[in-house]
This record gives C-alpha cells, sequence and structure tokens, in this order.
C-alpha cells in the first residue's frame, strides 16, 4: 500500500514539483500517471523512491515512511529511469543486475541466485555476459527492469517505459509489466502515450501543474483528458474499448 | 558504435581467461618488471613467448594492429626524441639536428619495450571480466590506509562501463555537426570546438542521471565484496612469471 498526505515539493528553481497530493494505492494494482511535461509525473515517482523527500505531507510505503528509513523504501520501491543507458552501471548484463543485492549487503550465492532469477523472468539469462551498450533498446529496458527486480520490490514505478521503442520493444516492456502485475506488483507508470498501456490500467491519474486533476476509471477520464494536455486514445474517440498493444 | 576496444574483454575459456585475477595481476607485474629489466638479449626470448602466448589465447590480431596504430604517434614521438638527444657516433647531420647510431639503437629499445608492456596489457584487459578488474582493483587498494577501495572499485567498475556511451555520444554529436554544418573532416579545429561543448553538457547530465540510478538502488559504499577462487594452477602461473622476472634479472 502507497499513502501520499498532503505531500508538496518545489524545486531549487522555484519550478512546482507537487502540490498537496494525497493519494492512497492499494497493493496490486496497475496505475497510468499521464499529464504534459512538468506536471510532476517523474517528481511523484521520485518521492516513491525517496530520490526526493516531501518538503510538506508524508509519503508512506507499506507502512515505512521515507523520510524514516530511506534505505527499506528503496528496497520496496524499485525505479526503472526513462534513459535506460543512464540507469545500467554494471559493465556486463549479469553485473548489472547484482549491483541493487550487492547493496542491500546479501551473501554472494544469494546474489548469484537472483541475478539468475531476475534474468531470467525478463528473457535475457542468455545475455548475461553480454556488455550492456550492445543490447537493443527493449532488451536495454528490460535489464532494468531485471535490476530492479533483483531486489525483490513490492512495488516498481515505470518512467515513461515505452519511450523511443518501436512497436516490438513496446511488446515487450508491457509483457513485462503484465508479468509483473501478475505476480502481485503493485505498479505505478507514467506516461505521454495513454494508447498503449491504458487497457491494462486499474486506475488512471492526470496531474496537472504538481496538482492531481483527476483519478478513477480508466474508461471515465479518457473522453476528459485532452483538457490537461494528454492526448485521447484513437480507439477512445471512436468510443471503443480501448485495446491492448500485444493483440 | 560499440567496436570501441579499449577495455574490451573478449569471452573466452583459455588458461589466462580462467586465471584468478589476483594472480594474473601479480604475473602482469612480474613480467612487465621482466620487459623493463630485460637486456637486449633477453628480449627476443621475452618477445617470442609474447607471440606465442597471443597465438595460444587466440585473440584478434586486428586488436593489436588497432591499439599500436592509435599508439604509434606516441611511440614515434619516443623514438625521435631518443633518438636526437642520445649522444655518440653521428649517423646523420641536418644543421644543428644530429642522430647518432646509439640514439637509433636506444630509441629502437625503448619503443620494443614499450610494445611489449602494450602487448600484456592487452592480455590482461583482454582476458579479464570488467568485474573481476575491478575486483582486483578493490583487492589491490584494501591494504592502504586511507584509501577508499569500494569506492575506487566502483569508479573503475562505471568508467569501463560508460566509455562506450561516450564514443556513442561522441559518435552522435559529430554526425548531428556534419549534417548541419557540413563539416566532414573528423579532426577538424572547428569540429572540435562545437564537439566539446555538447559533450561535456551530455557527461554531466548522464553523471547527475547516473547518480540517481545508483541511489534509487540503495548505493552505499558498504557493499557485498567480489570473492576470489585462487586454483592450484593459480599459483603456478605467479611461479613460473616469478621465475622469468629472476631469470632476466640475472641475465
Amino acid at each position: 500500500m502507497i499513502r501520499l498526505d498532503k505531500v508538496s515539493f518545489n524545486y531549487a528553481d522555484g519550478s512546482i514539483g507537487l502540490q498537496d497530493l494525497s493519494l492512497e494505492i492499494p497493493a496490486g494494482e496497475l496505475v497510468v500517471v499521464a499529464g504534459p511535461n512538468g506536471s510532476g509525473k517523474t517528481t511523484l515517482l521520485k518521492l516513491l523512491n525517496g530520490l526526493l523527500l516531501p518538503q510538506r505531507g508524508r509519503v508512506t510505503v507499506d507502512g515505512i515512511c521515507t523520510r524514516e528509513d530511506l534505505h527499506g523504501v528503496r528496497q520496496r520501491v524499485g525505479m526503472v529511469f526513462q534513459h535506460a543507458d543512464a540507469q545500467i552501471v554494471g559493465e556486463t548484463v549479469a553485473d548489472d543486475v547484482a549491483f541493487g543485492p550487492e547493496n542491500l549487503l546479501l551473501p554472494r550465492p544469494e546474489i548469484d541466485a537472483r541475478v539468475v532469477e531476475a534474468l531470467d523472468s525478463v528473457g535475457l539469462a542468455h545475455k548475461k555476459h553480454q556488455r550492456p551498450h550492445l543490447l537493443s533498446g527493449g532488451e536495454k529496458r528490460r535489464l532494468t527492469i531485471a535490476g530492479v527486480l533483483a531486489m525483490r520490490p513490492s512495488v516498481v514505478v515505470f518512467d515513461e517505459p515505452f519511450s523511443s521503442l518501436d512497436l516490438f520493444g513496446v511488446q515487450q516492456v508491457l509483457r513485462q509489466i503484465l508479468a509483473l502485475k501478475e505476480s502481485g506488483h503493485t505498479l505505478l507508470v507514467t506516461t505521454h502515450d495513454l494508447d498503449k498501456i491504458i487497457a491494462h490500467a486499474d486506475r488512471l491519474l492526470l496531474l496537472h501543474e504538481g496538482r492531481l486533476a483527476q483519478a478513477g476509471q480508466p474508461n471515465a477520464i479518457l473522453p476528459i483528458v485532452e483538457q490537461y494536455g494528454v492526448r485521447e486514445p484513437d480507439v477512445s474517440r471512436l468510443g471503443m474499448k480501448a485495446r491492448s498493444w500485444l493483440n | 558504435m560499440a567496436e570501441l576496444n579499449f577495455f574490451g574483454y573478449h569471452y573466452g575459456h583459455s588458461f589466462v581467461h580462467r586465471l584468478d585475477v589476483r594472480c594474473k595481476l601479480v604475473s602482469l607485474l612480474f613480467l612487465t618488471a621482466a620487459v623493463v629489466a630485460a637486456i637486449p638479449v633477453a628480449m627476443g626470448p621475452l618477445s617470442i613467448g609474447m607471440l606465442l602466448l597471443w597465438v595460444a589465447l587466440q585473440l584478434p590480431l586486428q586488436i593489436l594492429g588497432r591499439e599500436i596504430w592509435a599508439f604509434l604517434t606516441f611511440l614515434l614521438l619516443v623514438f625521435i626524441v631518443r633518438a636526437l638527444s642520445t649522444p655518440g657516433d653521428p649517423w646523420l647531420s641536418w644543421g644543428v639536428l644530429r642522430i647518432a647510431r646509439e640514439g637509433l639503437q636506444e630509441g629502437g629499445k625503448v619503443v620494443w619495450r614499450l610494445l611489449m608492456i602494450l602487448a600484456l596489457g592487452l592480455v590482461f584487459i583482454t582476458t579479464t571480466r570488467p568485474s573481476d578488474l575491478k575486483a582486483a582493483v578493490q583487492w589491490l587498494l584494501r591494504p592502504i590506509p586511507f584509501v577508499p577501495a569500494r569506492k575506487a572499485a566502483t569508479m573503475v567498475g562505471l568508467m569501463v562501463r560508460f566509455i562506450p556511451v561516450l564514443h556513442q555520444q561522441i559518435g552522435e554529436t559529430q554526425s548531428a555537426l556534419a549534417a548541419r554544418s557540413g563539416i566532414r573532416s573528423r579532426r577538424s579545429l572547428r569540429q572540435i570546438r562545437y564537439l566539446i561543448l555538447p559533450t561535456m553538457r551530455r557527461v554531466v547530465l548522464a553523471a547527475d542521471q547516473l547518480s540517481l540510478a545508483m541511489m534509487a538502488r540503495g548505493y552505499q559504499e558498504k557493499r557485498t565484496d567480489p570473492t576470489f577462487h585462487a586454483k592450484p594452477a593459480d599459483g603456478l602461473a605467479v611461479a613460473v612469471t616469478g621465475a622469468v622476472l629472476v631469470v632476466t634479472l640475472i641475465i
């Protein structure tokens, strides 16, 4: 369970991150967070992972406050960044996945087991000796997911996971997200492009200028998303039900 | 984009690939010391040994060729300085410049030694997994007081990881420059001038994102240490290379 109580965060240059945001996300939900640039999507994810601490209000994950146990929160909330290249720190695929468990001070056999498990789950086990910069865009994104999964988080947050990916790459990442949902993870996905994920979302949040503008069932909110600078999916414009990109 | 060979590990199963990284590092130090100390008579057998090692490892000869090509300007400079600065029997005089036969011999010997050291370093780099290299740095620095061995090892790992990314980014900026300004020469001064600022900006931004990504995955200085698995063959490698050094010193 994720809980935000009247959370506010402003950046040093005066720009607004989030204003008085209150929110509850039950375990196991797939929540899509949409909004134009600068609406606070990435700020929200960073607050959940403890990369930013709220200037006002409180963020708790599974009852743990980000102010009180940063390490515990980062273990529970895995964050997949928009730019995979900036997130991959290992010299090989396996080394990168081992980075998180090494920070948890786990014994080496446990780390090795987690690396195998995480790479298996994203279908990259056969590339464990590969150097990361030789992977395709979709594979890099999956590697960043494996790096997060090896820490066994209960929540995974994705910042624009489909940006710069071709159809095949989008489908690979989407399958991974759905597999995580299937295994009981709580998921937050930020996107400009609702079309690719909305068919699978339990809830849609619309952020606008750092405030929660709308929250609820996707089908109820989709017709008004363009008021908030987000393009309405074509199927919704045509009055049809959202369709999965996997079909 | 990713064809950069510096720090390029080549996956393999040779005996050198399988050596414990600590023993491999000590062996490298012994052989390097032997090359530095060897008299010209001993350089012959050492060079033959180096060639045989290269062939036995089945490493692509292109690696040696490419790295030597990059290193060639430096070697040429070393040779010229040695040739001009060593006194002796004049071989060629041109104005104030005088090249002695001893200078040519001295320059040749220095270049030969540097080439051997380069080849040894390439053997180490191409047969050592980057994570083992990082572990070796940590192991080597651990006994030194006030040196943060874990942090230094992480830095080495990140450097190995990000050199290809940097190379790729420079390539992209070069292409963008060529597309907009028509500067075709990759080494023109104009292009270098326009290349530096955008590249630096991207590097700083990437470093910022990287530090965030590391924090997001709970990075802390105290982390699980690397493990080593030394075998009898590793001790044998150290003994053999140590013997080579001793024999070279005796000769």
